[in-house]
């Protein structure tokens, strides 16, 4: 995928939940953390969206927040 | 209680509206930036906070008193506030005395007097100017001075009129410098105009966007630039990517935006048939090389017009039905060999598109819009 953003990671759909306009998608990285991103409800059934189904989370470098302990 | 409030103000002159329907609150501590271009009345506002000018219609209140109550409550408020000029007149006199003047004429005298203006003169970084005559100062010297007169009344209030605007970048810079250590040292409620976004953005609580007589926005610099209340403002704060189109769709607040035969989606509250037009951060606009499945809700397939580097990022220009400016980092641009005249494909969620009126909104009368 030669796409502009920085960071592209691959994972699972763990969970999806459906909100009235938005979906909640929570996505399994392999080593145990989680990403949860916020689409259109439309885009998760567009998508297909369901637990397990593989998928890349793709945030672009300039929305990345670092924080330390 | 705030301690500045406005109340349907507005200023008529040479029958034209300089400022219509000024609702403002400032609270006791804050520092306020009034942004806007040259013209749009920020002088003329700052005149009629520090009382020097009275308002054609209006209240203004201090501290929850009527100004326009009696001539002796207009010079008690007067008296507790105290304003910077854009192009500051000192007097022919040395700095120190330049800054004693004031202080004198309000009875203050001996070595008390000496004290305080040693400490002023330190404050603001004049120590080695102290018995040079203020008439012979550069301009950012003699902004230090008027500076320092102002500050040495202890006032409850601190107007400035564009503090930088007649300065060279570096003396600017300084200014700005000693403006924040105000902020810091001093507890002064502070209203200043700039025609500086950026400026008002560093300095800031708030900034109120006034322009053409009406202060059209209030509120803290990244939320009038992420969410401008309409394309005046949105132009005015340097929102690079402004696409004019009418709302054709709407179901559960995800609208559809025609512009140019391409459609775009957002989330808004406006209706079928509405004007708009859309703002678009290029830090949100993803670039690909192929078309890409991904939940973005806006995809379009452009090409590139222009390519320049700012630091480490790379401004890219696309033309996909209307401009578009997208950031990407410069590795990225490398690695996708982004060049002019490419085919490219640019995608950004629903959410990153803020949707603004296209028509500047023309204040009633009666209206009443409390900033």
């Amino acid at each position: 995928m030669k796409i502009s953003a920085r960071n592209v990671i691959r994972g699972k759909v763990k969970k999806v939940v459906h909100g009235a306009v938005n979906s909640e998608v929570i996505i399994s990285l392999s080593g145990g953390d989680e990403i949860t991103s916020i689409i259109t409800k439309i885009s998760a059934q567009n998508l297909g969206l369901t637990e397990g189904k593989d998928v890349y989370a793709v945030i672009k470098a300039s929305n990345v927040m670092i924080a330390i302990d | 209680m705030a301690l500045i409030e406005t109340i349907d103000m507005w200023q008529r002159r040479d029958g034209r509206d300089i400022l219509r329907n000024i609702n403002l609150r400032i609270e006791r501590g804050e520092v306020f930036a009034l942004i806007g271009p040259t013209g749009a009345g920020k002088t003329t506002l700052l005149r009629l906070i520090d009382l020097l000018d009275e308002p054609t219609s209006g209240k203004i209140y201090f501290n929850g008193v009527d100004t326009a109550e009696s001539p002796a409550v207009r010079l008690g408020v007067r008296r507790r506030m105290a304003f910077v000029l854009q192009k500051p007149v000192v007097f022919n006199l040395s700095v120190y005395d330049n800054i004693a003047y004031a202080l004198r004429w309000r009875g203050m005298r001996g070595s008390k007097l000496r004290e305080k203006v040693e400490h002023i003169i330190d404050v603001v970084g004049l120590s080695d100017y102290h018995g040079r005559n203020a008439r012979n100062l550069s301009g950012g010297e003699v902004q230090r001075v008027a500076i320092a007169r102002a500050i040495a009344l202890e006032p409850e209030v601190l107007l400035l009129d564009e503090p930088t605007a007649n300065l060279d970048p570096l003396s600017a810079a300084r200014i700005e410098e000693l403006i924040s250590s105000i902020i810091r040292q001093y507890a002064t409620t502070i209203i200043m105009a700039t025609h500086d976004l950026l400026q008002g953005q560093r300095l800031a609580d708030r900034v109120g966007v006034l322009m053409d007589g009406e202060l059209l926005q209030a509120g803290s610099a990244r939320d009038v630039f992420a969410s401008p209340r309409n394309k005046e403002v949105a132009e005015f704060v340097g929102v690079e990517n402004i696409i004019d189109g009418v709302i054709t769709s709407s179901e559960d607040k995800i609208v559809t935006i025609e512009s140019q035969g391409r459609s775009i989606e957002a989330i808004s509250d406006y209706l079928i048939g509405e004007k708009v037009c859309a703002c678009i951060r290029p830090e949100d606009i993803t670039l690909s090389l192929t078309r890409i499945s991904s939940s973005a809700r806006n995809f379009f397939e452009g090409e590139i017009t222009w390519l320049v580097d700012v630091g480490p990022l790379t401004r890219v220009e696309i033309q996909c039905g209307f401009p578009l400016v997208a950031l990407v980092t410069k590795r990225s641009a490398e690695e996708m060999k982004l060049a002019r005249g490419q085919s490219i494909f640019v995608s950004f969620k629903a959410t990153a598109v803020h949707v603004t009126k296209l028509q500047k909104h023309k204040i009633k009368n009666m209206e009443r819009r409390i900033i």
